[in-house]
């Protein structure tokens, strides 16, 4: 199942709406569920915050297979980042003084997902996020 | 959909999904607050990092005065969501 969504924070109730019709088919507990839809939101924002001038929407495709669950978000005319090694990881052991919410969103998608790749190519970056299912 | 809502003892109340594209109303609600607080997660379904960020800057700034916010209700889900973000160690959740 798949669509392409607006590059908006506000699409966000659009995206989950969509996540929603996808997951009342699909036979996955509510931690995969709750654990997909915020991988999602992360992500999503991510292309959203970072490449702000995009001319195109970002692509969202779910897909349940016997065992894993697997998740693609394309963000169309982007340039290179891949968040699974460009992303600072937060320190998250500091004291409160310290503590900065920048890069939590996508440190929690690396803890939540089994797996999460990224790739570059003719101007689209994807990120492709997999968990099994228990 | 996200509300929040004052409680009859005077405790904060967040309902449904603190999402990124809820922040207006909880960065208003979160940033004015001048005492601590108790904050019933017990209707909340979802949090995410956008909602965490609100969270710790409000924790931040009542801690300058010596004051904090107490969690209670927290679901299992949000409950994993603060202990990978190490904010287990930073807000008193009941």
């Amino acid at each position: 199942m798949s669509a392409t969504f607006g590059r908006d924070i506000l699409a966000l109730p659009e995206v989950f709406e969509f996540m929603g019709r996808f997951f009342a088919t699909a036979a996955v507990d509510a931690q995969l569920r709750f654990a997909a839809e915020l991988s999602v939101e992360e992500v999503f924002t991510n292309f959203v915050k970072y490449n702000a001038g995009g001319r195109d929407g970002i692509g969202i495709c779910l897909r349940l297979d016997r065992d894993k669950l697997s998740i693609s978000l394309s963000d169309y005319d982007a340039p290179r980042f891949d968040i699974t090694s460009d992303a600072q990881e937060p320190d998250i052991d500091l004291p409160l003084a310290q503590r900065t919410p920048g890069g939590l969103g996508l440190h929690l998608v690396k803890k939540m997902m089994d797996r999460v790749d990224y790739r570059h190519e003719n101007g689209v970056g994807t990120v492709q996020l997999s968990k099994a299912v228990s | 959909m996200f509300e929040i809502a004052e409680g009859p003892n005077r405790e904060l109340i967040l309902s449904g999904r603190f999402d990124a594209s809820q922040t207006a109303k909880a960065k208003s609600v979160f940033m004015s607050l001048s005492e601590g607080k108790i904050v019933d997660f017990a209707k909340l379904d979802y949090i995410s990092s956008a909602g965490l960020g609100i969270l710790l800057a409000a924790q931040k700034r009542l801690s300058e005065r010596g004051e904090s916010l107490k969690l209670i209700n927290v679901n299992s889900h949000i409950r994993d969501v603060f202990r990978f973000s190490g904010f287990d160690t930073i807000f008193d959740i009941a």
